[in-house]
């Protein structure tokens, strides 16, 4: 099992700035989890131990059952694939081309094998109008969407996204929602850092809340999202289908037949589904 | 399209704004020169010269006292459009400018870039990029220093800004160890002392966790009503500025689809044919009105719309 697990992790940065304290996690393979917290907490420290970008001060990092410390740099790297807040970051040949050819270079696989996966991923992104361009001519929608091709053509075995809905307008959500849900398809595992408690209850599973360097909660995004309590003490806020039912059902005591309908409901279109049938719309 | 009338209160005005970046001309040189030598018509007005503007024909009026969400799809032309509200373009980011853009009546080509900036201040989506200086205090001192003001003003000036802001204690602190949040405030602060009528803010909170991007705009907010400064903030998600905003400007394509009051914004259709999120409580309610279930407003706020859904629902 391609697991990833902390064992009582922590990590002190140079400047004696402690970013993680006693972090114990178990990642199963093909999980959609989510790290959250406030600005500090941690989360893109964690993220950078997992693969082998940093090295723990305390504890182990295991992935596949071996730690960090064990793997070649370069493989590890490619087994978790880490997509960073910035595109720009990443992204430096004069077309984008280049730029799939240069992420398959150090791949230990033969030529036409990696002739294949850029087609692949050309393919499955539909990349094919952008080859030619320089990735510093593309718009922000697109250097997002040859970041990730970057990343994806190399098959990592996990997938990192960092803060991946920041700055993305509903074309930058559509391709975000292709590659994660294709990736879900796929059992991949899945991990998402991000501020986005929208996007977290939308497509993420379990989250892990982090606060202060340790573990603030870890469960079921419904059960997290929900509690008062973390959403507090982690500077994040209530996802809008949340809210959105809390305030109408606050004040209401006595509940209606419709009322109780919509408490259950997980969107709003399921929402729109029962107002339309209340009010006789069978269209 | 519809633009709001010239009023005398405007602060900035926008007339037959078009921008060409330097960088486009440089790899299109031939066919924008072809363009442009073109005998018998304006060259900003050709349509030829569509593909290669990042401003296109933009005519606006920005009235004093604002609160107002400039939104669009990426690459839309909004970052472009407030860099010429304070000279930047063209003074800094270089290319083929046209047409007139006034602040306080001053044409932003003929005044320098450190006139214009009292007047605009401009705050970057990453503070970090904005924060030069060894301690909070240098920090705010530098654009005091740089207008030739008195040492003992400017002490003054910047414990009346880090009060204000209520950040006083972080007057002796390195920028860069403080929180996304914190230096979002200094950010503020050392624009706010220079005591500008216009606040641009592009992107100001997307870093921040919810609850510090809730800080950032309530003193945003402060600000606007306290001290009459007009805000402009560039913002992808909608639903954290619905809440502040008087008024919503819409870029597409290097254009203004749309100038109008939130309300008015909400309640037309300009802003469902782009690409910007929109809240889905809001969706909701623009569906059951299409559907003639609901003829009532579009609310802008979650608060807004739980109150008219639960009329609806008893």
């Amino acid at each position: 099992m391609k697991n990833i697990r902390f064992d009582n992790v922590g990590f002190q940065y140079s400047n004696e700035l402690t970013a993680l304290r006693e972090i114990s996690l178990n990642i199963q393979n093909g999980e959609v989890l989510g790290i959250m917290g406030r600005n500090g907490a941690g989360k893109s420290t964690l993220i950078q131990l997992m693969n082998g970008l940093l090295k723990p001060t305390k504890g182990n990092v295991f992935f596949d059952g071996i730690t960090t410390n064990e793997y070649d740099a370069s493989i590890l790297v490619q087994k978790i694939g880490i997509m960073f807040q910035n595109p720009e970051h990443q992204l430096f040949s004069s077309t984008v081309e280049e730029e799939l050819n240069f992420s398959l270079k150090n791949l230990q696989i033969s030529k036409d094998l990696k002739t294949q996966y850029k087609h692949e991923i050309i393919d499955e992104l539909n990349l094919h109008s952008l080859l030619g361009k320089s990735p510093w001519n593309c718009s922000g929608g697109e250097r997002k969407k040859i970041s990730i091709a970057c990343i994806l053509c190399r098959k990592p075995e996990v997938l990192v996204f960092d803060e991946p809905t920041l700055g993305q307008d509903k074309g930058g959500y559509r391709i975000l929602d292709t590659v994660i849900n294709k990736a879900k398809q796929r059992k991949q595992t899945i991990i998402v850092v991000t501020h986005n408690t929208e996007f977290a209850y939308r497509y993420l599973d379990r989250l892990v809340v982090l606060e202060n360097g340790r573990i603030l909660a870890d469960g079921p995004t419904g059960e997290i999202l929900t509690n008062s309590i973390i959403l507090e003490n982690s500077s994040l806020i209530e996802p809008q289908i949340v809210k959105f039912k809390r305030l109408i059902t606050e004040s209401i005591p006595q509940q209606s037949n419709v009322s109780k309908l919509i408490v259950q409901a997980r969107t709003f279109n399921e929402i729109e589904m029962i107002i339309r049938k209340s009010m006789g719309d069978t269209s | 399209m519809t633009f709001s009338q010239p009023n005398p209160k405007d602060q900035i005005n926008a007339k037959n704004l078009s921008f060409v970046y330097e960088s486009v001309y440089k790899a299109n040189r031939d066919e924008i020169s072809a363009i442009m030598n073109k005998e018998g018509e304006k060259p900003s007005d050709s349509p030829d010269l569509d593909k290669y503007k990042a401003l296109n024909l933009i005519n606006l009026s920005i009235c004093q006292g604002k609160f107002i969400a400039m939104v669009g799809d990426t690459g839309s032309g909004k970052s472009t459009l407030v860099r010429t509200f304070n000279g930047l373009i063209p003074s800094f980011y270089r290319g083929i400018f046209f047409g007139y853009v006034g602040v306080f009546g001053k044409d932003s080509i003929q005044e320098k870039i450190s006139t214009l900036s009292q007047d605009v201040g401009l705050v970057f989506q990453n503070p970090e990029n904005q924060l030069v200086a060894m301690t909070v205090e240098r920090e705010i001192a530098f654009g005091l220093e740089n207008i030739g003001l008195k040492r003992e003003l400017i002490q003054k000036k910047i414990s009346q800004i880090l009060e204000y802001l209520g950040i006083s204690h972080l007057r002796m602190r390195h920028p860069y160890e403080l929180s996304g949040g914190e230096q979002q405030r200094v950010a503020i602060a050392s624009i706010m002392t220079l005591e500008p009528s216009i606040i641009i803010l592009d992107e100001p909170t997307a870093t921040l966790d919810p609850q510090a991007a809730e800080s950032v705009l309530n003193l945003l907010e402060k600000l606007n009503k306290d001290k009459k400064i007009t805000i402009i903030i560039i913002e992808h998600r909608l639903e954290v500025i619905l809440p502040y905003c008087t008024e919503i400007i819409i870029v597409q394509n290097g254009q203004i689809l749309q100038h109008a009051s939130t309300q008015e914004v909400l309640n037309s259709d300009y802003l469902y044919s782009t690409n910007v999120r929109i809240p889905e409580y809001i969706i909701l309610f623009k569906k059951l009105k299409s559907n003639k279930i609901y003829s009532g407003i579009i609310p802008s706020t979650i608060e807004q719309a739980a109150h008219i859904m639960r009329e609806l629902i008893s």
